[in-house]
């Protein structure tokens, strides 16, 4: 079992594209992805897009996140790298 | 065979089957099921599942193709909602659980889920609510075995036959299968009819009953230019039709084919009486711009930007992106930017918070833009990021004071400070006058704005108190109203006074009888959709500036609207050709 705390730092928070990157990433493992506010005990799965958006997560939050799974050191590096790139907000041309 | 008669609203002959568009869900009840029921049921529900995924996908790739990512994104997580365990896994819960129909799981899981999201503080996420509604209805079309809007699939030669166009459907019909609309409602300057004009769909509306007559499959013939449509026409009419369909000139798409064949729709110099500039939809409206030989892009609406996703979402890097690309595509010659004209009746979160009973008058273009400030100044700092060669205007729109004049350009000051592109100011500013207060106080605003931008959609409709999508003769004639003619001189001879610039922008502008109206005011700088531009073009090279005034005078006395339609049918062959005014007679005769 891996587990970190990471913030949100796009403009918008985790909202519903974010989110569903958030997903398509962890879904991408066979580890099971955790996501959970630092001051509480309620886990949310993080291949459920809606538990996510139910985080609210806005900008500058803080999630503690667990993964635990076969895959879990290179899916805990992919999750880092979308927190650390605001969820890959504003990459691409419209 | 039968003839259903009506106002085309965009040019051309469209053939295809028709497709009706069913807004209404029949009502949900609660059944109770036996327990050996129970597996069926989870089968069915589990189907609707699957061809729920497999439309949204489709209308996924189809926005991924002709809007780009950040428009299908959001359909994306539309799939994962759907998929989620949250939702489907939850209402399969429910049906196996209570032994209940998956209609009233689908009810029940979909407004616990939404009286959730209500609770959430953010309003961004609280809009969530709206696409798990949307999801929800989608799944219950696909339950009742129907599809959402009809199943627009099966053909790939789509007429959409609609009680009104919903701007919406243009994200849900294939754009390559839609050939044509044929509609109840609806007029010349609703924004459908705008849409369709500059997408070169034929369109015909004021049908009355066609939702009604017509069933999914029948074969249609959509006269756009004349305003008709064929239900199950025989061979010969279809031979007839495709006929002039084929020709590359004639009578078969109005003034606009003839004036290809005479070549005057060949980009020449300026024209004669006036200058002529293009208004713009979508980015993709310039991908020919230099083609068109016009003198700049007079009005650039921003609101496709918003199609099918939230406010917030649009970033300023987003913003300047398109507008550089607006900028360079005009350049030398200027582009004219208007800001957001939305409505709080259009966006989700503000609907519940404004409760407005009459929209049109209420929260909506530049009010909603200092109401919303956020999303105003990624938009503001976009076009002062995107004006590297200088040539971008921009305009503000639905203004009536010169209290919000001041407050947007605060605003704008502001924004430039703190973004550190005080160096991109002054930037030449305008307002749209479509509220007929501005027609009271344009010196005071004349004094405010480099230049001005008509909007006659608005301002008549405002004018006359009469809806533009009101099916009366009064009502698509009100262009031409005295007092909107009167209307027009006071802010023609304000603007003159104070040595300011005005651009028609509106509909009138595009329509023949209407454009000589304003020529007839004295307005020389006009704005036009694409489609528009031949005959526009047209008419100023040929109109003659003595028979104008002559006109101008001749309309001056006139106080009924019949008798200045009579009028506008008498003189019309002494200020153009008799084929061409033939023509134009033909194309309008329902107008008048």
């Amino acid at each position: 079992m891996v587990q970190k705390v990471l913030t949100v730092n796009n403009p918008l928070g985790i909202h519903a594209r974010a989110a569903a990157r958030l997903v398509a990433a962890a879904s991408r493992f066979q580890s099971r992805v955790y996501l959970a506010r630092p001051d509480r005990q309620e886990q949310i799965d993080g291949k459920s897009i809606l538990g996510i958006l139910m985080l609210a997560a806005s900008r500058g939050s803080r999630l503690r996140v667990t993964v635990t799974g076969v895959d879990e050191a290179a899916a805990m590096a992919e999750i880092e790298r979308l927190f650390a790139n605001a969820f890959d907000e504003g990459m691409e041309a419209p | 065979m039968k003839e259903l008669t009506g106002q085309g609203v965009s040019p051309g002959i469209a053939m295809g089957h028709a497709v009706k568009v069913d807004p209404g869900l029949p009502p949900v009840f609660k059944i109770r099921l036996r327990p050996d029921d129970i597996p069926a049921e989870l089968r069915r529900f589990d189907d609707a599942v699957a061809r729920t995924t497999a439309q949204l996908q489709q209308v996924e790739a189809m926005l991924q193709r002709e809007l780009g990512h950040q428009h299908s994104a959001m359909i994306g997580a539309h799939i994962l909602i759907l998929q989620d365990d949250h939702f489907s896994g939850a209402i399969r819960r429910r049906i196996a659980a209570d032994a209940v129909n998956a209609e009233w799981a689908v009810k029940v899981v979909s407004e616990h889920l939404q009286t959730v999201y209500v609770g959430l503080q953010d309003a961004y996420l609280r809009e969530k609510l709206h696409d798990i509604a949307d999801i929800a209805d989608r799944l219950l079309h696909n339950i009742a075995g129907r599809t959402p809007n009809g199943n627009t699939k099966q053909y790939d030669d789509v007429i959409v036959i609609c009680p009104e166009i919903s701007l919406s459907l243009f994200s849900e019909v294939n754009l390559r299968h839609l050939k044509g609309f044929a509609v109840d409602f609806g007029g010349w300057t609703s924004h459908t009819s705008i849409i369709a004009r500059s997408l070169n769909i034929p369109a015909v509306t004021h049908l009355k009953a066609v939702s009604a007559e017509v069933h999914t499959g029948d074969f249609l013939i959509v006269d756009g230019s004349a305003g008709a449509v064929v239900v199950n026409p025989d061979r010969e009419t279809i031979e007839r039709f495709r006929h002039r369909q084929s020709q590359p000139a004639g009578e078969a798409r109005g003034p606009y084919c003839l004036l290809e064949a005479r070549g005057d729709d060949k980009p020449k110099p300026a024209p004669a009486l006036g200058a002529l500039y293009i208004n713009a939809e979508l980015p993709q409206d310039l991908d020919d711009y230099t083609g068109l030989g016009v003198a700049g892009v007079g009005l650039f609406r921003s609101e496709f930007l918003y199609l099918g996703r939230p406010l917030d979402a649009i970033t300023v890097a987003e913003h300047e992106s398109v507008y550089r690309r607006l900028a360079e595509q005009a350049y030398p010659a200027t582009a004219n930017i208007r800001t957001f004209d939305l409505g709080a009746d259009k966006i989700p979160q503000l609907r519940e918070q404004f409760h407005e009973t009459n929209p049109a008058l209420g929260m909506r273009g530049i009010r909603l833009s200092i109401f919303l400030q956020e999303a105003f100044r990624r938009q503001l700092e976009g076009v002062l990021r995107a004006n590297d060669r200088g040539n971008l205007r921009l305009t503000f729109p639905f203004v009536s004071s010169v209290d919000e004049v001041r407050t947007a350009k605060a605003i704008l000051a502001d924004v430039a400070a703190k973004a550190d592109l005080r160096h991109r100011l002054p930037l030449p500013l305008g307002v749209m006058l479509e509220i007929p207060s501005t027609i009271f106080i344009i010196d005071a605003l004349a004094e405010e704005v480099d230049f001005f931008a008509l909007g006659t959609n608005d301002l008549v409709q405002y004018t006359v108190a009469h809806d533009r999508n009101t099916s009366t003769d009064a009502s698509i004639f009100s262009p031409a109203h005295p007092a909107v003619r009167r209307g027009l001189e006071m802010i023609f001879a304000g603007v003159r006074d104070k040595g300011k610039e005005v651009i028609c922008c509106g509909e009138m502008a595009a329509h023949p009888f209407f454009l000589l109206l304003l020529l007839a005011v004295g307005f020389r700088g006009f704005s036009v959709n694409k489609p528009a531009l031949p005959l526009a073009r047209y008419v100023l090279r040929n109109v003659d500036e003595t028979a104008l005034a002559r006109f101008h005078a001749e309309l001056s006395k006139l106080s009924t609207l019949d008798a200045i339609g009579r009028l506008f049918l008498e003189r019309l062959p002494e200020f153009f050709p008799r084929p061409f005014a033939d023509t134009l007679l033909e194309l309008f005769r329902l107008h008048v």
